[in-house]
């Protein structure tokens, strides 16, 4: 973010913040809704397995109720009085028994729950079964073995199995079972009927709900086998076993309840109400997938998300054209500053709003009106000051220009007066004028130094690659051959080439390093080092001597012009080098400095600009 | 000016949004996996047993959508009864159709003028056994179910072929077939209507964990079928004659489903008790049979078994195993695979 543009960062920002905020709202909306929902079709859920239960309960309970009924009928306890023909095992034949047959018939036709209905002797001997055509199937014609039969006999009550596999249909069934009992009340046999199970599947279920239902019941036996399911009767069929299904097992442990859980079968999340079926055991399950029990939640999810998306585009475009009035004049304002930064003080901001970006471009105009006038101020002292500068630059040029012609009569002069006159002057009028002629000499010096500072000021500086390493070493040798009996050493380390007017710069080198072998006399060797290296956009270059160096505190006199720190006695030298030396270099855009102790030698820096490349 | 400069902004806005938007259609185009060049709708035929597993498999691993293959599935409660669909046209491909219901099928002429078996599926032997006998708890042994009524899904199927076989090396001759619906057998055994079942995966584990009854022995992984081809990918005449490409697309994706199932034996048990709904319990235990990873039939294997329906009499007649089958297009789909 640090680097990035405000056109870039306050979009950016913007959006981030609708969407953050809205994924804030939507996840609490979410959760809550969630929950809420939830609570909802788990109380629904609990009203509806009641619901459910209960109809399974009336429809097993008239079921029951039309067999112990019907068990009492003379037709059938007359059984005993009548006494039953021995069967075969397929039973008695179709046209046998009428009277018992018939009220099978009518009951099978009128109660509907039943599949078929069986009378039994008491030991379990099947008397007849109707509709016949089940009874020829039947695999064995006694039913002893079962343990509904068992149960009946011990107890002496009507019964209801668990999910069998009927012993004549060979399908799955749950038979209910009544003792027939004679006047004495003897148990003289059995009136028993298969359930229908895919009647038994689509009780309760809503007469005008069409298709599968999205929330269903279903009922287990004790073991957890499918007796019913109002959704897939196949599973009644294929006696799938749901005792894994946790609100099974909560239903079978004797608990009423919801609870959402994954189904093992169906293998999908489901909220499911369950509780036992009293007085049977069996377990009953109202079911609503999670997909189904959340859909609004998911409508509500897609819709929000939609609002957020087209919120978050709205809020981008608004944001975009609102950063755009801010970053434009920002940006007008960042121009106008970079173009006055290079001197154009003419730069002004079009003002077109009141606010802080508005107040802040009347501060700017109003800036730059104080800066034009201060620079036209300022232009106009430097004018003068140039003029003035011309004027005595001008002036200190005639000056020198114009004493040279005296000068040369006194020097001419004197000298034929040497020449022509020497027989007739004594010594000390000879000794006057050689003092004549030495001072007229070094006059003539310091007139041509100041005519060369005077003119550096004015020359056209003529920029070109300098080999300063050659040129140093070039300087140097030169400057020894005036000198030839001093034992010179000279150190050139490796200097970077350098770009200016090679004629200058020569100047300063034979300024420095003159004044290091003339300030190194006292030494029995001088030793002079010439040293470079490179900073930033400039390089510099250091001359440094074994002289007699100089005070610290005068460090501030040494470029001066006809500043002198010895005397000529001491010293010869007119007081410009190091003038001509520092405006040689502050003409080139350098800078220059000395460090030196009295004693110890001195070192002088200079710096030029950096070859480009 | 000022306007025109404007106009190119926005212009250049719009042209980065819609270069924007083309770049992810492009990538997105590029990353969806290519389209098959033909499409085919096969009419398929499926009974609810773990041999329908690959078929599954195809479906779940999206190999279908690869193959360009579209399936209109039917259901069928028995290989005879899909037989039965594939000769009279009403079917493309019949899935895990049992081996025994194809000697009937040849003997019935159905095999190969209506019906071409294409590929084995399944092999059962004693490390992957398939199915068994359950009893009542007073049945100990094979002779215990002398003048016994023993439950079979189908009196002409493998598991009935499989008792009778066993009972005749057993020495025991007088038993009952009786035909009851596979879910139903496991209750039956349980309530006393029969005492004895011989019952396949997955109803084998799920009555043996409902504690229906008891195991007595393998009959398929054991003898008399101690080597058993279970089961075959069969297709109808017409459409492996006219349109072998959509045969050889299906061989394809049958192959790949196997080679996953291979590779992920527990992922293919989640898969096949989600498509079977059994309980996790049942998933877990049932026991699964070796699939073939290149769907080569093993005529060695057959011969076997139609030396015990010989036996048995269940097969008037022997028939050349190598009539059963027809691998042609099988092997081109293997030759393409090596390439």
């Amino acid at each position: 973010m640090r680097g990035m543009k405000l056109s870039v960062k306050l979009p950016t920002l913007i959006v981030l913040s609708v969407f953050v905020s809205a994924l804030i709202i939507f996840a609490l909306g979410t959760y809550m809704t969630r929950n809420s929902l939830r609570a909802v079709e788990m109380e629904a859920s609990r009203n509806s397995v009641h619901t459910y239960a209960h109809a399974a309960s009336f429809y097993l309970a008239e079921a029951r109720s039309a067999l112990e009924t019907t068990a009492a009928l003379p037709q059938i306890t007359d059984l005993a009085s009548a006494g039953l023909v021995v069967p075969a095992l397929h039973g008695v034949p179709a046209n046998a028994a009428m009277s018992q047959r018939n009220v099978a018939a009518s009951m099978l036709k009128s109660s509907r729950v039943f599949e078929y209905i069986m009378l039994l002797k008491a030991d379990g001997t099947i008397y007849l079964l109707e509709p016949y055509e089940l009874q020829v199937k039947a695999l064995c014609g006694n039913l002893a073995f079962k343990n509904w039969y068992q149960e009946l006999m011990s107890g002496g009550k009507t019964v209801m199995s668990d999910l069998q596999i009927s012993n004549t249909t060979q399908r799955p069934t749950i038979t209910i079972a009544t003792p027939v009992r004679s006047s004495a009340g003897q148990i003289i046999g059995i009136w028993a009927g298969g359930l229908k199970l895919e009647d038994f599947s689509q009780i309760a279920r809503g007469e005008l709900e069409a298709g599968a239902p999205q929330r269903y019941g279903y009922i287990t036996d004790s073991r957890g086998l499918i007796i019913a399911h109002q959704v897939r009767p196949k599973y009644v069929q294929d006696q799938t076993d749901f005792s894994s299904a946790p609100p099974v097992r909560a239903a079978l442990a004797g608990q009423d309840g919801a609870m959402q859980y994954i189904c093992p079968i169906e293998g999908q999340e489901e909220l499911g109400a369950y509780m036992p079926l009293p007085a049977i055991g069996w377990a009953v399950v109202y079911v609503v997938p999670m997909q189904i029990a959340f859909a609004p939640l998911t409508r509500l999810r897609n819709a929000t998300l939609s609002i957020t998306v087209i919120i978050a585009i709205i809020a981008t475009i608004v944001g975009l054209a609102m950063v755009r009035q801010i970053t434009k004049p920002l940006g007008q304002l960042a121009a106008a500053t970079v173009k006055m930064g290079t001197g154009d003080l003419s730069q002004r901001v079009k003002v077109t709003t009141g606010d802080e970006i508005g107040q802040l471009g009347a501060e700017f105009n109003q800036m730059a009106v104080s800066l034009s006038e201060k620079e036209a101020s300022l232009r106009q002292h430097a004018v003068r000051l140039e003029a003035a500068n011309k004027e005595l630059e001008a002036f200190s040029y005639s000056v020198s220009h114009d004493l040279r012609a005296p000068l040369r009569a006194i020097d001419g002069f004197s000298r034929v007066l040497l020449e022509d006159y020497i027989d007739k002057l004594d010594d000390e009028g000879k000794r006057y004028l050689n003092i004549i002629g030495s001072n007229t000499r070094k006059m003539g010096q310091l007139i041509d130094d100041l005519l060369l500072f005077s003119r550096l000021g004015r020359q056209e500086i003529r920029r070109s690659d300098i080999n300063m390493e050659k040129l140093a070493k070039t300087v140097f040798e030169e400057l020894k051959l005036s000198v030839p009996e001093r034992k010179l050493q000279i150190i050139i380390n490796t200097l970077f080439p350098a770009q200016g007017d090679q004629a200058m710069v020569r100047q300063v080198l034979v300024n420095l390093l003159s004044n290091s072998i003339k300030f190194t006399r006292p030494k029995e060797t001088a030793v002079v080092e010439v040293d470079g290296r490179s900073e930033g956009d400039e390089n510099i270059y250091a001359i440094k001597d074994n002289g007699v160096g100089f005070d610290m505190q005068y460090v501030g006199k040494l470029f001066g012009v006809f500043q002198r720190l010895h005397s000529t006695e001491e010293f010869e030298g007119t007081g410009v080098g190091l003038a001509i030396v520092q405006r040689i270099i502050h003409r080139h855009g350098g800078r220059v400095w000395a460090e030196g102790e009295v004693g110890k030698g001195a070192t002088f820096f200079f710096t030029l600009p950096r070859r480009e490349g | 000016m000022k306007e025109k400069v404007k106009r190119s902004k926005t212009g250049q806005s719009l042209s980065l949004v819609a270069a924007a938007l083309l770049v992810t259609v492009v990538s997105l185009t590029a990353c969806a996996p290519p389209k098959p060049a033909q499409e085919f709708r096969l009419r398929t035929g499926v009974v609810s047993t773990p041999g329908i597993l690959p078929y599954a498999a195809i479906m779940d691993r999206g190999l279908d959508k690869k193959y360009g293959i579209q399936f209109v599935e039917t259901s069928y409660v028995s290989s005879t009864t899909m037989l039965d669909a594939l000769a009279a046209g009403s079917l493309d491909v019949g899935v895990g159709v049992g081996t025994i219901s194809l000697f009937s099928a040849v003997q019935n002429g159905l095999i190969p003028n209506k019906v071409v078996v294409g590929a084995a599926m399944s092999f059962s032997d004693p490390a992957h056994p398939f199915t068994a006998v359950l009893v009542a708890p007073s049945i100990n042994s094979w002779q215990d179910l002398k003048g016994k009524q023993i439950g079979v899904p189908a009196l002409y199927g493998p598991p009935a072929a499989g008792i009778k076989g066993r009972l005749r090396l057993e020495g025991i001759s007088d038993y009952t077939l009786v035909e009851i619906a596979l879910p139903n057998l496991g209750l039956s055994v349980a309530g006393g209507n029969i005492a004895a079942a011989v019952l396949a995966e997955p109803h084998l584990t799920q009555s043996l964990l409902r504690k229906d009854g008891k195991l007595l022995g393998w009959v398929i992984g054991g003898v008399p079928f101690e080597k058993l081809e279970v089961n075959v990918v069969t297709f109808s005449a017409t459409l492996y004659r006219e349109n072998p490409q959509a045969v050889k697309a299906f061989l394809k994706a049958y192959l790949e489903a196997v080679k996953w199932i291979d590779r992920n034996p527990d992922d293919a048990r989640l898969l096949i008790g989600k498509k079977l709904s059994l309980p996790t319990e049942v998933t877990s235990k049932m026991a699964m049979p070796q699939w073939s990873l290149d769907g080569r039939n093993d005529p060695a294997s057959l011969e076997s078994m139609q030396s015990v329906l010989l036996d048995v009499g269940m097969l008037k007649a022997p028939i050349p195993v190598n009539q059963l089958y027809d691998e042609t297009l099988l092997e081109e789909v293997l030759k393409e695979r090596k390439k």
